[in-house]
């Protein structure tokens, strides 16, 4: 193990790790969604949410009250999360 | 649980007070992570939760006693790597070795990565911390910790740590070595063993392999480096009389720790044994001191004159 992992190269996109994003997805200008705690219920429970915002298709930074929590992914103005649901449900109590 | 302790009656001082506090359970203590949040900020965030933090020292603006705080790892910050639990005597280990921003680190015996993770928020993730843990299962926990603290400034080995290859130097060292574990038997207790023994061997049967990591340990630091000896253990046989190996064997010096609060002063006797008078600038922290883990620390510094 050397310094913080990055990316993972799955499936159809290059994929961000959790733990880089935490750190600087802050810098991040595009592909930033904001989601409110009824999205984050939604997101634990399996479901997707749509978005309206101009994105490509492909991973996304989910960020909930100015913490980056994780990345979702966005198809066609869906969004699905990527994070574990155990971890979403600590966010919603 | 007294009679395990009851060797130590002559050398801990208000010996009872000693063992009532074993009978109390361990307050929750956090490290604020400076790396993604700022002090002030998380103290806001978790007191609109009703959660009230208070600091903890006076070394260090990052540490906080929790006291109505029961399951620090179910919250929200946790996973966001906000806060890592840690006592407070463990987190005092990273602020005497106080290593310098931009320095070559070596912590020799890293798992679960609450020391090393504490260094590299010191070190604003700069520089480079060669966090070395020879039990390769024991690096699972070690990468989850570094990884949830954002720590980017890491690379892990997994050499013996009596045998890590002499090839680089390093400015700081942290030998927070195996131990008898005594220091922490309160702890033990809190989830339910209520054995009142240590988790792991004696202290005469540790002290070997304690002799050889702080050998080598100094053998790795530069000239004029710096290295913190650590146990979390009430024995002299692993601490006083292991630094007092290393000062009949090598050229160093013992750097006097002033934590400021809730410790004693190293032994210079214990039983037949006498020690080097520098021992005295070691530090010993008790329970009932500080209401935290027992804990026994040496600042070593290689070379007399720098």
């Amino acid at each position: 193990m050397t310094g913080l992992k990055a990316f993972q190269d799955v499936g159809r996109f290059i994929k961000p790790t959790t733990r880089m994003i935490q750190v600087f997805g802050h810098y991040a200008i595009r592909c930033v969604l904001q989601i409110y705690e009824d999205d984050i219920k939604k997101l634990s429970e399996g479901k997707h949410i749509s978005s309206d915002k101009e994105m490509d298709n492909g991973y996304i930074i989910l960020s909930f009250r100015g913490a980056i929590l994780g990345l979702g992914l966005y198809i066609d103005g869906m969004v699905t999360s990527q994070m574990p649901r155990r971890d979403l449900i600590l966010f919603v109590g | 649980m007294s009679t395990l302790f009851e060797c130590y009656r002559d050398i801990i001082p208000d010996f009872n007070l000693f063992l009532e506090s074993l009978s109390r359970p361990m307050p929750v203590h956090l490290r604020v992570n400076s790396l993604k949040v700022e002090p002030a900020d998380l103290v806001s965030m978790l007191g609109e939760r009703g959660v009230d933090l208070r600091p903890s020292s006076q070394l260090d603006n990052h540490l906080y006693n929790a006291a109505s705080l029961e399951s620090p790892g179910n919250l929200p910050e946790y996973l966001l790597g906000y806060i890592h639990p840690q006592a407070l005597t463990s987190c005092l280990a990273s602020v005497i070795l106080s290593p310098s921003p931009y320095g070559y680190v070596l912590d020799m015996c890293a798992s679960p990565g609450g020391k090393t993770s504490h260094l590299a928020q010191m070190m604003n993730n700069s520089g480079l911390i060669v966090a070395n843990e020879p039990d390769r299962k024991r690096h699972i926990p070690l990468a989850h910790t570094l990884a949830r603290l954002g720590v980017a400034n890491t690379v892990a080995t997994s050499y013996q740590a009596q045998e890590f290859p002499l090839s680089q130097r390093f400015d700081y060292v942290l030998a927070d070595v195996p131990c008898s574990g005594e220091g922490r038997v309160r702890i033990v207790n809190n989830y339910g063993d209520t054995s009142g023994r240590p988790a792991k061997g004696t202290g005469r049967s540790m002290r070997g392999i304690q002799k050889r990591l702080i050998l080598r340990g100094c053998d790795l630091l530069k000239d004029g480096g710096e290295m913190l000896y650590s146990t979390c253990t009430y024995n002299p046989e692993e601490n006083e009389s292991v630094v007092n190996f290393l000062l009949q064997n090598r050229d160093v010096a013992v750097l006097p720790i002033d934590p400021g609060f809730g410790y004693d002063k190293g032994l210079i006797r214990w039983r037949d044994e006498k020690y080097d008078r520098q021992l005295e600038g070691t530090a010993r922290f008790y329970p009932h001191r500080n209401d935290s883990v027992g804990f026994f620390m040496a600042k070593i510094r290689k070379g007399r004159k720098v």
